[in-house]
């Protein structure tokens, strides 16, 4: 039965995921290791090493902080049964082109349909370099997402960030704000 | 992902047990009475075949679809007006036949599929469980143990629904494996019953199991199989195949079939590189590689397989694979991103920033330009 609940959580862990939330109020904050600056409020959940925030509920607008995965995780820290060498899983010493292959095949492992990437470029993550690019796909009842990725693959553990939204209104209306929390991003 | 969820409960549905009487086989053009028990399945796929028409993972291409759909309109003579083609893009080896006439054909069947012939076995398999009416079967088999409104209510979580539904309705489906198979050697044989009749090779449809059977037997238990267990791949079946029909002779419609998939099977090797199940991606690439017409194009997904991977040995095993596609003279121009990729973890920078290079050259509006750039500084 594992097998066809796996697309299943992993979508919900990207889109309805939740237990237990806080309020993150506008202004400087600490999250895992990174420090970082929001220009609104949001509401968050999850736990160390994978926080998600949202302004409207996550199927609206979520931001998935990923934070020090290390060589063997899966890229979006799920613990479900894959075997150690199959999966979407960081490895040491991944480039930029690989970290970006990593996210869009755990994201088409969660249920996104019609994926695209791009936009590939260097992105100074936390005061390191790194990577960032752009993302559109489509949810099961062809709804169109577009998103945005971000990282850094530093000391053997990676970082990365994902902004996700309907691309009508809820994408456009929030990016300016995610920009604002990415170029913030600095090592505590 | 509720879709998941809609096929696995729609395959639930359309393949069968055997524990009833044997049904006539549906006139053409033939509705169920709006009395009848059928006339309620009817339904329930009429309204997934809407929603199937606007499924975001169908695949839409004219030529395609035309060709699927005029091979399947030969394949079921009398009953081509009543049998309706999709073709969704999921990277697993799939084919579903509904009751009332909607046969759901999954990409990865057709990445695993070599030729014409072994293409047509499969639909003629399923026009064999519609002309069989194996579904209706099925149906009043799971009222009978009844399982039937959790299997409703899952292909109601179609649109977007519930999954404890699913878990629920999925202990149903998985109970109902093991009803299918007679049903399934029926659909063979009547499958092999229309390769013959229309001059194909009919040891086609063995060798296809066989190659499925060897993926399977890569499967880690626990991870989706590549081979959707309604179909189930097996020692048994492949050997039974191969004997129906070791003295058949035919044509295997090999170039036809690998022109008309040409333009969409790199997504669909894209597709298969995702799901990151390399055991059972190993065996297919190597398969497609054998075959003079695939071998660059299988050898370049068969390197990033091993990119992917990055096992012991890997490395050198992809570069390997990226010389080949380059020498065949079939890789895309990712094939230079790639060697350069797997250069710079062998320490050869200089050969690296050259594959960087002719990379660019040969895609110069390559949307990671700034990254690969980066790489060459």
């Amino acid at each position: 039965m594992k097998r066809w609940t796996r697309p299943a959580l992993l979508l919900a862990l990207l889109l309805l995921a939740g237990c237990g939330s806080m309020l993150v109020q506008p202004g400087p904050r600490r999250v895992d290791g990174l420090q970082l600056d929001t220009p609104v409020s949001w509401t968050e959940r999850g736990s160390k090493g994978h926080r998600i925030w949202t302004r409207d509920g996550t199927a609206l607008n979520a931001l998935h902080l990923y934070t020090e995965i290390k060589p063997g995780e899966h890229v979006m820290r799920q613990r479900y049964g894959l075997k150690k060498d199959e999966g979407a899983r960081f490895r040491a010493g991944l480039s930029a082109v690989e970290a970006q292959e990593l996210i869009v095949d755990a994201l088409r492992a969660s249920g996104a349909t019609d994926l695209k990437s791009e936009g590939l470029r260097p992105h100074l993550f936390a005061g390191e370099t790194g990577f960032r690019f752009e993302l559109s796909f489509a949810n099961a009842q062809g709804l169109r997402y577009q998103a945005m990725a971000a990282g850094e693959v530093e000391n053997g553990t990676m970082s990365w960030l994902i902004f996700l939204a309907p691309s009508e209104h809820y994408y456009e209306r929030d990016r300016v704000h995610v920009e604002a929390i990415l170029a913030s991003l600095a090592r505590r | 992902m509720s879709r998941w969820l809609l096929h696995a409960a729609l395959l639930g549905l359309l393949t069968g047990c055997a524990s009833t009487p044997n049904l006539p086989p549906p006139a053409v053009g033939e509705r169920p009475s709006i009395e009848s028990d059928e006339a309620g399945l009817w339904a329930q796929m009429e309204a997934f075949e809407k929603r199937l028409q606007y499924a975001p993972d169908r695949v839409t291409d004219p030529a395609l679809n035309a060709y699927v759909r005029d091979l399947t309109c030969k394949l079921a003579g009398e009953y081509c007006g009543d049998i309706r083609v999709y073709i969704l893009r999921q990277p697993y080896f799939n084919a579903a036949m509904a009751p009332n006439g909607m046969l759901v054909i999954w990409t990865g069947l057709l990445l695993r599929a070599e030729d014409e012939a072994q293409l047509a076995f499969v639909l003629g398999h399923e026009i064999g469980h519609y002309v069989s009416r194996h579904s209706i079967e099925r149906w009043r088999q799971m009222k009978s143990t009844a399982n039937v409104a959790t299997a409703i209510s899952v292909l109601s979580a179609g649109a977007g629904a519930g999954l404890a539904g699913a878990l629920a309705t999925m202990g149903a489906y998985s109970s109902l494996y093991a009803f299918s198979r007679e049903q399934e050697r029926e659909a063979d044989d009547y499958g092999l019953k229309r390769l013959r009749e229309l001059g194909y090779d009919p040891r086609r449809a063995g060798q296809l199991w066989a190659a499925v059977w060897d993926e399977e037997r890569q499967r880690e238990r626990g991870l989706m199989s590549a081979i959707f267990a309604t179909h189930p791949a097996s020692e048994e079946r492949r050997d039974r195949l191969l004997q129906a029909a070791a003295d058949g002779e035919g044509q295997r419609g090999f170039e036809n079939f690998q022109a008309r998939v040409a333009a969409l099977r790199p997504s669909w090797f894209e597709d298969e590189l995702s799901r990151r199940h390399f055991r059972q991606s190993a065996v297919l690439f190597a398969r497609l590689r054998a075959l003079p017409p695939l071998a660059g194009e299988a050898a370049y997904y068969q390197g990033e397989m091993y990119r992917k991977r990055a096992g012991e040995g890997d490395v050198t095993r992809a570069l390997e694979a990226y010389d080949a596609a380059l020498a065949a003279g079939r890789a895309p121009p990712a094939v230079h991103r790639s060697r350069g990729l797997v250069l710079r973890q062998l320490g050869r920078a200089e050969a690296a920033r050259e594959a960087f290079r002719r990379y660019l050259e040969l895609a110069p509006e390559a949307s990671d330009r700034a990254m690969i750039e980066s790489y060459l500084q």
